[in-house]
């Protein structure tokens, strides 16, 4: 009751020295029950916190004239919690006084982190009078300039000995500093209680915007739960937990690694924040190598045995053709199924150039002829859409096949005017280029000389996620039905199997240009000779190998019909053994690659050995890694991709036997 | 020992300083808890932080010898001399005993 009188009575007075609201910060509990005891007295309003971070959690709610911090404490000490104070608004007139048991070993400049005075610790009734002195001072504070100079030193032990422990800890610090890993300190709550330069520079905000924030806070939103799950964990087992798989942190990708912590004071957690942004990518790049590899082969091998099923409806489709008079009305459903056959086998040729094993007839081409006839052609098919074309005079030839090159032309075309729906120009370019010309890529192209064609539109353009899955098989940005999404996927298949590169820019509503790189050819181009020829009856003995018997028997119909006397052979080993019999009667071998036991490859080298003089015409789904370009290098008369139809085959036979 | 001397040393009122003793003896005695089991495990580092807390404390109340033995400890145990605080570590214990009693017969 007096005690409240008393109170009354000051704030009434009105003067000066008035009732304060102070913070007192300090981590003894002994020098807190002292402050308050001391201070209450006094008439102040007094609220205590044991930590930096219970001050700041405080301050949220308080806003003191006075605070007394300690300056070392666990959880965020005095010196980073005057920086943090100063920046609050509502604190920057606050006095702040530093309690300090080390100022005197060490002078310490606590203007530096901006606070108002420094008084050293020493026994309470020392303490006491400076604590009052300094209060005395509050009130003066924009009166009167004080050197800064700390109260009380003269009173204290003299404790040399902490000199040690300082340099102890700024050694430490040093170490901190200069680690190349982010290190924070945070409490089993989660908030942020230290970090180290370089977590400060990977999280890029400042020290005192982080130090008391949430830890799980700085990720992503939809990463929080996968922070906020192995604290939990940690809290339960305290042992060291990694999260894997990356986080996103400030648009870097990083690891985290927590470390428990605990002594008898406190428990906190480490964490390790290390910076994987450039293994990820790596890793990202490794991983889509091996996805174009894996899905390449895959394809390949559904193009290979979805072939040979098109072949056995082509032949059996031609041979019914030639017996059914064309007035009957399965004659047109025939020609259906025979067109159909061929959209299929059309389907089967974008797979096989995207897995690079339809490559068989390498020849030196004119690439401006090619870009001039396609372009052309396309351009009659797409009304609205201006193309300019700027072919350089002198290109070099390249060494290619023209078939997939066409494919290539096309694929890139169509893919251009889709995103025009509403027209626009598409600019083709050709022009030679040098390796080193070729630069800053993912990759290091091979030495020597380029052909570069570029294809640019005016189009949607693309964002860069879809630019990342582009050349993804059956990836398509187009609705359901209409892309089949292996086109560029094809494209990007030929081009590699060509030992070229093929590069993408876009952006959203500016367009989308490709880039072809083509390696240079020193042998000059030769003109294109299309065989045509009709059907007309064949003379001669041809043995025809393949291991599959449905196959074996449409194509010995087939040739059956083309007028040819057949021998069949079921495998490699047989189709020897029979040629060594009738090697007279046979004009030509028609040869099967891919067969159990012997391929097609050794059966030719067996084949020359008896006669030199054989003649075979390979026919495959698709050639392994260019096997059929390699046979066809050993001299080797022709290749026919399955699926063929009856002219096709008799156009390859004739041009053989010529 | 004399709580009315110390209080009036400390320039304090018994009451508050009862109560600050009171708090100390409560402190001191967790963080000689953590001291002890710390010598066991020859954590010489947490020997060293807990002997810097109690010699602190100590010698805000002027408890000197207290303090003083705190800061045999604090020395030894920072060149890792375990072996030598047995002596200081008994009087610290002895000396909280003395003021445990004396609160205790105070209330």
């Amino acid at each position: 009751m007096e005690e409240d009188i008393w109170n009354f009575l000051i704030v009434f007075k009105g003067g000066e020295m008035m009732k304060k609201k102070i913070l007192v910060v300090d981590n003894h509990p002994v020098v807190l029950k002292f402050m308050t005891q001391l201070l209450e007295k006094e008439a102040h309003q007094v609220l205590t916190a044991e930590d930096g971070l219970s001050a700041l959690e405080i301050l949220k709610m308080y806003t003191p004239d006075v605070i007394f911090i300690d300056l070392i404490m666990p959880h965020i000490g005095g010196e980073k919690l005057c920086q943090i104070i100063r920046k609050i608004p509502a604190l920057k007139e606050a006095y702040l006084i530093i309690l300090s048991a080390i100022a005197a070993e060490q002078e310490i400049d606590y203007t530096s982190f901006g606070a108002d005075a420094c008084i050293a610790k020493g026994s309470l009734d020392k303490m006491a009078k400076h604590v009052l002195a300094a209060l005395e001072q509050v009130d003066q504070k924009n009166g009167v300039l004080h050197p800064p100079k700390t109260i009380g030193i003269e009173d204290v032990y003299a404790r040399n000995i902490t000199t040690e422990l300082l340099s102890v800890k700024k050694h430490f610090e040093v170490i901190l500093n200069s680690m190349a890993e982010g290190i924070l300190e945070i409490t089993p709550e989660g908030k942020l209680v230290y970090a180290n330069p370089k977590a400060i520079s990977l999280i890029n905000r400042t020290e005192d915007q982080l130090l008391s924030s949430d830890f799980a806070n700085l990720f992503l939103e939809s990463d929080r739960q996968r922070i906020k799950d192995p604290l939990m964990e940690i809290h339960r087992t305290s042992q060291p937990i990694a999260v894997n798989g990356p986080l996103t942190l400030n648009g870097k990708q990083v690891s985290l690694h927590l470390l428990p912590v605990m002594d008898e004071m406190q428990r906190s957690i480490i964490v390790i924040l290390t910076d994987v942004s450039e293994k990820k990518r790596m890793e990202a790049q490794l991983i889509q190598a091996q996805k174009m590899e894996a899905i390449g082969t895959l394809a390949g091998g559904i193009a290979h045995d979805f072939n040979n099923l098109l072949m056995v409806i082509q032949g059996n489709v031609s041979l019914m053709l030639l017996d059914v008079n064309p007035a009957y009305p399965h004659f047109e459903m025939l020609r259906t199924i025979e067109k159909q056959v061929q959209s299929g086998s059309k389907l089967t040729s974008q797979l096989l150039g995207y897995a690079r094993k339809g490559r068989y007839e390498l020849r030196p081409i004119h690439l401006n002829q090619l870009v001039a006839d396609t372009s052309e052609a396309f351009g009659r098919t797409r009304k609205n859409i201006t193309i300019h074309r700027d072919l350089a005079g002198n290109l070099f030839a390249c060494e290619a096949d023209q078939g997939q090159i066409e494919q290539v032309l096309m694929n890139l075309f169509v893919n251009s005017a889709d995103a025009m729906p509403e027209g626009g120009d598409l600019f083709l370019k050709t022009a030679n280029v040098n390796f080193k010309e070729i630069k800053g890529r993912g990759y290091l192209p091979n030495p020597g000389d380029y052909i570069l064609l570029t294809v640019t539109d005016t189009g949607v353009g693309m964002d860069s996620k879809t630019i990342d899955r582009i050349f993804d098989p059956f990836f398509t940005t187009k609705e359901l039905g209409r892309g089949t999404g292996l086109g560029l996927a094809s494209t990007y298949g030929i081009v590699k199997g060509h030992g070229g590169y093929i590069e993408v820019e876009s952006e959203k509503g500016r367009g989308s240009t490709f880039k072809v790189y083509l390696p240079a050819s020193g042998k000059p181009a030769q003109q294109t000779v299309r065989p045509s020829a009709p059907i007309s009856k064949a003379i001669g003995t041809v043995l025809l190998v393949d291991d599959e018997e449905v196959i074996l028997d449409v194509s010995e119909k087939v040739l059956k019909v083309l007028g040819y006397k057949v021998l069949v052979a079921r495998s490699g080993a047989e189709a020897i053994e029979i040629f060594k019999k009738h090697q007279d009667s046979i004009d030509l071998v028609l040869l099967d690659i891919i067969m159990p036991h012997m391929g097609g490859g050794e059966v030719y080298d067996r084949l020359k050995e008896i006669s030199p003089e054989v003649k075979v015409l390979l026919s495959s789904g698709y050639s392994i890694d260019g096997e059929a370009s390699k046979i066809m290098a050993r001299g080797c008369n022709g290749f026919i991709q399955k699926p063929f139809d009856i002219m096709q085959l008799s156009q390859s036979i004739r041009a053989i036997l010529r | 020992m004399n709580l009315k001397e110390l209080a009036n040393r400390l320039e304090i009122g018994e009451e508050e300083c009862l109560e600050l003793l009171n708090l100390f003896i409560k402190t001191a005695a967790s963080e000689l808890r953590n001291l002890e089991s710390a010598l066991e495990k020859k954590d010489a580092p947490v020997v060293e932080r807990m002997a810097h807390s109690i010699k602190g404390a100590a010698g805000i109340l002027r408890l000197q010898e207290i303090h003083d033995a705190a800061k045999k400890i604090e020395t030894a145990a920072r060149t890792n001399r375990l072996e030598e605080i047995e002596v200081d570590l008994r009087i610290i214990k002895e000396k909280l005993e003395m003021i445990a009693e004396a609160l205790k017969r105070r209330s």
